[in-house]
C-alpha cells in the first residue's frame, strides 16, 4: 500500500472538512482530558498508598523459656522466610517499657501488674507486595510455622481494605476506560459518517473509476486514526499543564506528607496514544460498515 | 477465461492498431431481464457486440439504454439472462473484482460525473492512481491525454470552472487513461453544444479507430447519423431493430 499517497489525500480531505474534523479532535481531546485526568489521580494515589504503607510490620510472639539459643535459632529461620525484610528482638521486658510510653500519663496502670505478662517477640518487616493480602497471609503463616513462635499479629483488617481500594480503582478505571473509548468511537463514527455523506457522490465515482474499496477507504482510515492521534496527544499537554500548575503552584510535599505526585508514566502514555489511534480507525470503520452503498 | 486486469493486449492511445474484426464478441447479452420491483425495465434483450465495433443504443427515454449500460458496468445486475464481457459472466464476477473489471472499460456520462474538489489533471490521474500506477506514468500519461482532449494548459482547473464541453472531454481522458478495451458512454452529449458534441464523438471514433470498442446510448438522432455506425434501437425496454444507418 501506497502509505505516502494515502497519507497526502488524507490530509487534503482534513483540510477540506477542517471545520467538522477540528470539531472530532476537540471533542476527543476532552473525552481524553477526562480519562486522563483519572488515571493521573488513580496512579498517583496508588502511589501514595504504596508509600505509606511499602512495608508491614509483623508482631511474631515467641514461647515463654527458649532462651538465648532457641530465639537466635527462631531469628535466623523467621530471615529465612519470603518477604521478611528485617528482624529484631524485643524483649519482654523491653515490650513493658513501650507499653508504658504508649500509655503516657496512664502508665500508673501497670504498677498494679505482679509480674509482667507480655511475651518476648520478634518485630519482623515484611514486604507489602502491593497490598496483596493473600500473599501477607501466606507470609504470616510461614512465621507462624517456625517452632517457639505462638502467635502472629500483621494488622490484616487494613492490608484488606487497602487491597480492596486498589481493586475497586482499578475496576472503575477500566469501566470508565471503556465508556471513553465507546465515547471516543461514536465521536469518531459520526464525524466521518458526516464526511461520507458529503462526499457520497465523489465516492461513488471512484468505484466507477475502478477504484477498489480499500483505495476508498484508506484516507478515511487514516483520518480517523489521526483524529484519535491528535485528540489524545493534545490531551496529553493539557494534562502535563495542569499538573505542572498544581505541583508546582501547590506545595504537594507538605499536604501529601513528602510524596510528589508524579506525571502518567510512559508505560500509560505510549499505549493510551496507540488506543486513541486505534478508536479512530475503530471509528471510521464503523461508519463504512453502516454506510455500505454511499 | 480472459483476466480482469489490463495486459499488454489493451488498446493504448499512442500505439495505434490496425483495424481488426474479431467474430468474437466481447459483450454479450443472453435473454437479459432487469426489473425494479414491479416495473421491467428490459425484457429478454440478447445482443452482441463484436471486438472493435462501434455500436449506438437509441430510443426514447425509457427505453431502457442508461439500464443496458448499467448492466454492463456493473452498476446493476440483471434480474434474469446472462451477461458476458470479454467472456467473462458478469453473475460470476465476485463484488471485490468489480473495480478490476471496471478498469477494463472506460465509462462516460451525461453529467461527466466529474469530482468537483479535484482539478482536471486529478480527475483523469484518479483512475491510474486507483490503478497503483507509477507517479512518472501517470503524469506522462494524463499530460498526454488532457493535450490529445485540446485541455493543455487547463490541467489545474476544477470542473466547476470549464465549460460543459470541457468537462466532458475531462471526462473522456479520464475514460481513456486506463487504456480500456471498451468505452462505455451514456448520452455523453447529452448536455452539449453541436460543436462540443462533435469534439466528443470525435474522441470516440478516434478510440474505435485504435481498436477500441465503442457503446454508445443515445437519442441524439443527428450524432447517429454522423457517424453512420451500427445503431440498436430500444423500445420499451426491448430491442425494436438492429443494424447500420440513421435513427428513426
Amino acid at each position: 500500500m501506497r502509505l505516502r499517497f494515502h497519507f497526502r489525500r488524507a490530509v487534503r480531505d482534513i483540510r477540506a472538512n477542517a471545520f467538522l474534523h477540528t470539531l472530532a479532535v476537540v471533542t476527543i481531546c476532552l473525552v481524553f482530558v477526562l480519562a486522563g485526568s483519572f488515571a493521573l489521580v488513580f496512579v498517583n494515589v496508588r502511589e501514595l498508598i504504596r508509600s505509606q504503607h511499602e512495608n508491614v510490620r509483623v508482631m511474631a510472639y515467641l514461647a515463654p523459656g527458649l532462651g538465648k539459643d532457641g530465639q537466635a535459632r527462631i531469628a535466623r529461620e523467621l530471615g529465612r522466610v519470603p518477604g521478611v525484610r528485617s528482624v529484631s528482638f524485643i524483649s519482654r521486658d523491653q515490650a513493658l517499657e513501650i507499653l508504658a510510653a504508649e500509655l503516657d500519663g496512664q502508665a500508673d496502670l501497670l504498677k498494679g501488674l505482679k509480674s509482667n505478662p507480655l511475651p518476648d517477640a520478634f518485630e519482623l518487616v515484611a514486604d507489602a507486595r502491593e497490598g496483596d493480602s493473600e500473599a501477607m497471609a501466606e507470609t504470616a503463616t510461614r512465621i507462624q510455622a517456625v517452632p517457639g513462635v505462638t502467635e502472629v499479629n500483621y494488622g490484616q483488617a487494613w492490608l484488606d481494605r487497602f487491597a480492596f481500594f486498589i481493586e475497586l480503582s482499578r475496576m472503575i478505571a477500566i469501566a470508565l476506560a471503556c465508556l471513553l473509548v465507546v465515547a471516543s468511537v461514536s465521536i469518531t463514527s459520526n464525524t466521518i459518517r458526516l464526511v461520507l455523506y458529503n462526499r457520497r457522490a465523489e465516492i461513488h465515482v471512484m468505484r466507477l473509476v475502478g477504484a477498489t474499496e480499500m483505495f476508498i477507504r484508506a484516507p478515511f482510515y487514516m483520518e480517523g486514526a489521526l483524529q484519535g492521534l491528535v485528540g489524545s496527544v493534545l490531551a496529553l499537554g493539557i494534562l502535563f499543564a495542569g499538573y505542572e500548575g498544581v505541583v508546582k503552584g501547590a506545595d504537594t510535599g507538605f499536604f501529601l506528607g513528602g510524596f510528589t505526585p508524579s506525571f502518567l508514566p510512559l508505560s500509560v502514555c505510549a499505549p493510551g496514544l496507540l488506543v486513541s489511534a486505534f478508536v479512530g480507525w475503530m471509528g471510521c470503520y464503523l461508519s463504512f460498515r453502516q454506510f455500505k452503498d454511499v | 477465461m480472459n483476466s480482469l486486469k489490463p495486459n499488454s493486449q489493451t488498446p493504448s492511445m499512442e500505439r495505434p492498431v490496425e483495424e481488426e474484426k474479431s467474430v468474437a464478441p466481447v459483450i454479450r447479452l443472453f435473454h437479459v431481464t432487469k426489473r425494479y420491483g414491479a416495473q421491467t425495465a428490459l425484457t429478454d434483450v440478447s445482443l452482441d457486440v463484436r471486438k472493435n465495433e462501434f455500436v449506438f443504443l437509441t430510443g426514447p427515454s425509457g427505453a431502457g439504454k442508461s439500464t443496458l449500460l448499467r448492466l454492463l458496468y456493473m452498476a446493476e445486475t440483471a434480474s434474469e439472462g446472462q451477461i458476458l464481457i470479454e467472456g467473462k459472466n458478469l453473475k460470476r464476477v465476485p463484488r471485490r473484482k468489480i473495480p478490476y473489471l471496471r478498469r477494463t472499460m472506460g465509462i462516460v456520462f451525461q453529467d461527466f460525473k466529474l469530482i468537483p474538489a479535484l482539478t482536471a489533471y486529478e480527475n483523469v490521474a484518479l483512475v491510474l492512481e486507483a490503478a497503483g500506477q507509477q507517479p512518472e506514468y501517470i503524469d506522462k500519461k494524463v499530460r498526454h491525454l488532457l493535450r490529445m482532449v485540446g485541455l493543455e494548459g487547463k490541467e489545474r482547473s476544477l470542473p466547476p470552472s470549464l465549460s460543459g464541453g470541457e468537462q466532458q472531454r475531462v471526462a473522456v481522458a479520464r475514460a481513456m487513461c486506463g487504456e480500456p478495451r471498451i468505452v462505455l458512454a451514456d448520452e455523453p452529449t447529452g448536455s452539449l453544444d453541436t460543436e462540443s458534441a462533435e469534439v466528443v464523438l470525435s474522441l470516440l471514433s478516434d478510440f474505435h479507430s485504435r481498436g477500441g470498442t465503442v457503446l454508445v446510448a443515445t437519442h441524439d438522432a443527428k450524432l447517429i447519423a454522423q457517424a453512420n455506425k451500427r445503431v440498436v434501437h430500444l423500445k420499451g425496454g426491448q430491442i425494436t431493430g438492429d443494424g447500420g444507418g440513421v435513427a428513426s
